[in-house]
């Protein structure tokens, strides 16, 4: 159902089977993928180079999560609305992404009617959850800034190294934050504590 | 498209990138990477839910959760890594038959290809030039498809045959024998190599008749297809290797770029490959580094 107006979206997935998938969910709609990035990097970048309406955005990129984007994105003034995808039912996520500035959220299923009304339900003004997302419960105790931010490094793959080198402090530093996330989360363990957080849609 | 097309439209052409990324899987389990498994994983049950492939969702959760339980490769994992094995057999058409289905577009997508990059150089009217973009562009979609769905890595088709083009004309002549069956390949370089200054090009049909026409003329490269309808392209690989042109170079132009595969043909003797859909651009340096000094 083609309509006048076209809507242009930036697609930010590093999975290259989802960003296909998108594409093809456009094709008889009256959007139009605007741009693609598959980093938090390129998104960046992006971002000011093309002209969109609207952002689609995966929560886990490789070097961050989409919330965290959508919040640094918001810092730099950009105000464009923000779709979250995720490939599962994330508890807190919801919360996660109001609190970040994202305007909605869906869990990546096969649907194409799903994700184009989503998209249209957050041009129109309107914020759209995916009530799938179980709540955050009362009380949770969340993760500092620098908490989550060196275990989503970690969850990336990045070594406490690599982290420390990113976040621009030591390793011993990276070593703290990430016991002091893990006793937060009831984890022994890295994968443990990613697994976790994932979970939890923090990481 | 419905959502049902869409998905049947992907999982044709991400079977051999599905099956890759559960190969993958297994191996960072198999090495302990239990960070790296939880990673894959998630990543792999996102494109499970764009291609419909519940079963592989549901494997995708069961690791997750074998790796929550117990990071490591427990019987738990392995039994969610043979269903994701499992899911990815029963969803895709048998790995042999895509093979040989992409292995046999590739030359006249070759061709296809390369006359209408030939076009796209060509004097033509700015509608005219038009359409010869979108041929192209069609052309590379399938050849993308193709890729994907034979498991090949995405070849980098960089043709920009106007940049190619030799510029200096007192250069020395060079004799090339392209051994190929096919008319319209044999032809598509012809018209690729007259762009060159000096270029001698002989067109055998047949194994037989290249393997004699290399041993009268004595050519400086060969280039060798593998489909030829009386020898193996291996086999007159190996009979130039034992004849007078020990020392030519022979690039084996194939429709088969699994690396694997490009492996095995340098090991019997070939000096380079080059994988069909040709890049032209490559061709042409090609012959450009085989003139005799």
């Amino acid at each position: 159902m083609p309509s006048a107006e076209e809507i242009a979206v930036l697609v930010i997935e590093d999975d290259s089977i989802v960003r296909s998938w998108v594409r093809l969910c456009f094709r008889d709609s009256e959007m139009r993928v605007a741009g693609e990035a598959r980093s938090a990097k390129e998104a960046e970048e992006l971002v000011v180079r093309r002209r969109c309406d609207v952002l689609l955005v995966d929560q886990h990129l490789p070097d961050r999560l989409g919330t965290e984007l959508v919040r640094s994105l918001r810092k730099q003034g950009v105000v464009l609305p923000a779709v979250l995808m995720t490939a599962s039912a994330e508890q807190g996520l919801n919360e996660t992404a109001r609190e970040a500035g994202a305007q909605a959220s869906v869990v990546k299923s096969s649907d194409p009617v799903r994700l184009i009304e989503v998209i249209r339900e957050v041009l129109s003004g309107n914020g759209i959850f995916d009530v799938a997302h179980p709540r955050r419960p009362d009380g949770q105790a969340t993760l500092a800034p620098r908490e989550q931010q060196a275990l989503a490094l970690v969850a990336a793959g990045k070594t406490n190294r690599e982290a420390a080198a990113q976040l621009g402090i030591s390793d011993e530093t990276v070593k703290t934050l990430l016991e002091r996330a893990y006793v937060k989360l009831g984890a022994h363990r890295r994968a443990e504590a990613v697994l976790e957080a994932r979970r939890r849609g923090l990481v | 498209m419905t959502g049902a097309d869409v998905s049947r439209a992907l999982r044709a052409e991400f079977s051999g990138e599905i099956r890759r990324r559960v190969d993958e899987l297994a191996a960072a389990s198999e090495a302990g990477d239990a960070d790296d498994v939880v990673r894959r994983a998630h990543m792999l049950k996102g494109s499970a839910h764009a291609l419909a492939l519940p079963a592989l969702v549901a494997a995708m959760e069961q690791l997750e959760g074998a790796y929550r339980a117990q990071p490591a490769r427990t019987d738990e994992a392995r039994a969610a890594l043979a269903a994701a094995r499992a899911s990815v057999d029963a969803s895709a058409p048998p790995a042999e038959a895509v093979a040989l289905l992409s292995h046999a577009l590739r030359t006249p997508l070759n061709v296809v290809l390369g006359f209408a990059h030939l076009l796209q150089q060509a004097d033509l009217r700015t509608e005219e030039r038009a359409h010869a973009d979108a041929i192209v562009e069609a052309a590379e979609q399938i050849a993308v498809l193709i890729d994907g769905a034979s498991g090949a890595p995405p070849a980098v088709r960089p043709t920009d045959l106007a940049a190619a083009r030799a510029p200096a004309a007192d250069v020395a002549p060079v004799t090339v024998l392209y051994v190929e069956d096919d008319p319209a390949s044999a032809r598509l370089t012809e018209e690729v190599l007259r762009r060159l200054p000096a270029v001698r090009l002989l067109v055998a049909g047949t194994g037989a008749e290249g393997l004699s026409l290399a041993e009268r003329e004595r050519p400086h490269l060969v280039l060798l297809d593998l489909g030829l309808p009386d020898l193996s392209g291996e086999e007159v690989l190996r009979r130039l290797r034992e004849g007078p042109s020990v020392a030519t170079p022979v690039v084996v132009v194939t429709g088969d770029s699994r690396p694997e595969r490009l492996r095995e043909l340098r090991g019997a003797g070939a000096s380079d490959t080059l994988a069909k859909p040709v890049d032209l651009g490559r061709l042409l340096a090609l012959v450009d580094a085989a003139r005799p000094d």
